[in-house]
């Protein structure tokens, strides 16, 4: 299934295949992502966003299909074409008994950067993840919030232009998380990022794209219907003679959000808005004090739900 | 050799970093020291025969301590990944891996050679042999490791890696007694060949031949070349 190919992607998965035995995991996935696009890959457990992310960094070999960065293409057989990657695994790859810097300075110094341009980028990702405190300290003694950092800032070392980020987020408690979000985010900012993960509200939180994979096919997830965990759509029909009445009834329930008033003619307009859930019974009442709901469409909001009307019993996928 | 000194000052540095390289060239200079002492004192042999036998002994037990780590530890703490998804060629990480093992057993070697010393200091050993004996023990040392290597580069547990390497050098130490299951055949040649028992004969007599050298140059070189081929596969 094809997903939104763009012309002058960075980054692209193109027509990858993969077979484990008779277990088809990928079945010809095609993603393509641009410089400042964090793309979440969600799914099941066991559907192949490992395999997916470990292909994409050069790690395996796809049956078919290929992997390319600004044209080139990602072979595990050529070492240099992953020096533009950044890889986060799902277990935080730190040797326990080195201390942050120098285990850092390994990850550097196989990206074949010299002494200077290591120790500046080691500077650089000691102070953005907050590591300068403990840079001296064993990785063995340190808590896995702070390896999941480490590891983090060994992906981003060599200022690689794509980011592949495998459940980032996974077994970190409340706090850790939201400061991981906060380096994923600032890690993101020019680079094209594919975070996997099985937690939607990670996804929420994080991305700017959403591809949901299923027995080897990568769908893509509307994200436009992906709103505020706490808001819904509304979308009303009214009977209202006036549109000046509607517009004098409206504003005190609509003052955080945009609202699309289209005439249909016959006195019947067409009313969309994003509101607070909270609001959402005071509208009704509302319009039904005033007889002039016809018909009202409440939309699912968060992608939670979205996927849920892909993916649950009777979804599309 | 793309990334190969990352991956090998890495290794040393774990070594090093950790109790593995004290422990284990201290032992090896203490027992190899120990039955150096003890067959000078009570044999009076003004050569290095019977150290170089022990030391072939010692050799064949440390070594896989060392080898087990080489990948199934890597394997066990996820890092295995990190290294294969680095700028660095799967060739460059074995033979970085090999040749900080290398360099320990060089260390070891290098803290044996005080018996020399003492040897000369309180007597004239014919030096040939000793240089001779060193090489072929560096020689048999080589191919442990990269056995070792080899099965470590197979196995996800350190323990299984070193049981299996253990093994594996039994095997290829006692091959040369199936000869007696063969007696017309021309196996026995080709189990006299490849058995470490019957090279280390001239070794620890400081006789390198040139089919021993080829034997275990050979033999390091299949091992190095299929633990490549084991992390390559890795890769499918």
């Amino acid at each position: 299934m094809q997903i939104e190919k763009k012309s002058e992607a960075l980054f692209e998965i193109k027509g990858v295949k993969k077979r484990f035995g008779r277990y088809s995991v990928l079945d010809s996935i095609n993603l393509a992502i641009q410089p400042g696009e964090i793309v979440g890959l969600l799914g099941p457990n066991g559907c192949g966003k490992t395999t997916t992310l470990r292909i994409a960094a050069g790690f395996a070999w796809p049956d078919t299909g290929q992997v390319i960065l600004n044209g080139s293409p990602i072979s595990p057989d050529q070492p240099k074409s992953r020096r533009s990657i950044g890889y986060l695994p799902e277990r935080s790859p730190v040797y326990d008994s080195f201390n942050v810097t120098r285990y850092l300075l390994f990850v550097a110094s196989a990206h074949n950067m010299d002494r200077v341009q290591a120790s500046d980028s080691i500077e650089y990702v000691l102070n953005a993840f907050d590591l300068e405190l403990v840079k001296d300290r064993t990785i063995g003694h340190l808590s896995k919030g702070y390896k999941q950092r480490i590891g983090l800032a060994q992906a981003l070392i060599s200022k690689p232009k794509v980011l592949l980020l495998d459940e980032p987020t996974n077994g970190l408690d409340p706090r850790q998380l939201i400061e991981a979000r906060k380096m994923i985010k600032l890690a993101a900012q020019d680079k094209a990022v594919i975070f996997s993960t099985h937690i939607v509200q990670e996804i929420e939180a994080l991305c700017t794209r959403v591809v949901y994979l299923d027995k080897g096919i990568l769908h893509p997830v509307p994200l436009k219907k992906s709103l505020p965990r706490d808001c819904v759509s509304i979308t009303v029909d009214i009977v209202c003679a006036k549109i000046e009445v509607l517009r004098k009834l409206l504003p005190p329930l609509s003052r955080e959000s945009k609202v699309t008033i289209v005439p249909l003619g016959d006195e019947k307009f067409n009313v969309s808005m994003t509101i607070r859930k909270e609001k959402q019974s005071d509208l009704i009442h509302l319009f039904s004090k005033h007889s002039l709901l016809e018909s009202l469409q409440v939309d699912g909001s968060s992608l939670e739900e979205t996927l849920i009307e892909l993916i649950g019993e009777g979804g599309k996928l | 050799m793309i990334g190969f000194w990352s991956v090998f000052v890495r290794e040393l540095q774990h070594y090093f970093v950790t109790p593995i390289a004290y422990v284990v060239i201290s032992t090896f200079w203490l027992l190899s020291g120990f039955f150096f002492s003890f067959n000078q004192l009570f044999v009076s042999a003004i050569d290095m025969v019977s150290a170089f036998h022990n030391m072939s002994l010692l050799l064949m037990l440390m070594i896989p301590l060392l080898t087990m780590r080489s990948f199934a530890e890597e394997k066990q703490a996820g890092t295995l990944e990190l290294l294969m998804t680095l700028p660095i060629s799967d060739g460059a990480i074995i033979l970085a891996k090999y040749l900080s093992l290398m360099m320990l057993v060089f260390f070891m070697l290098l803290g044996s050679s005080v018996a020399v010393m003492v040897l000369i200091y309180f007597g004239e050993p014919d030096l040939g042999p000793i240089v001779g004996g060193y090489t072929g023990i560096f020689l048999l040392a080589s191919s442990f490791s990269a056995l070792g290597l080899l099965i470590s580069s197979l196995s996800a547990n350190q323990v299984v890696a070193a049981t299996a390497t253990w093994s594996l050098l039994l095997v290829l130490w006692f091959i040369d007694y199936a000869s007696a299951l063969f007696p017309a055949s021309d196996l026995i040649n080709l189990f006299q060949h490849i058995s470490f028992s019957v090279q280390y004969l001239d070794i620890i007599r400081g006789v390198v031949t040139g089919g021993g050298f080829i034997y275990f140059f050979g033999l390091v070189l299949f091992c190095l070349v299929s633990a490549t081929q084991v992390l390559r596969m890795k890769r499918f």
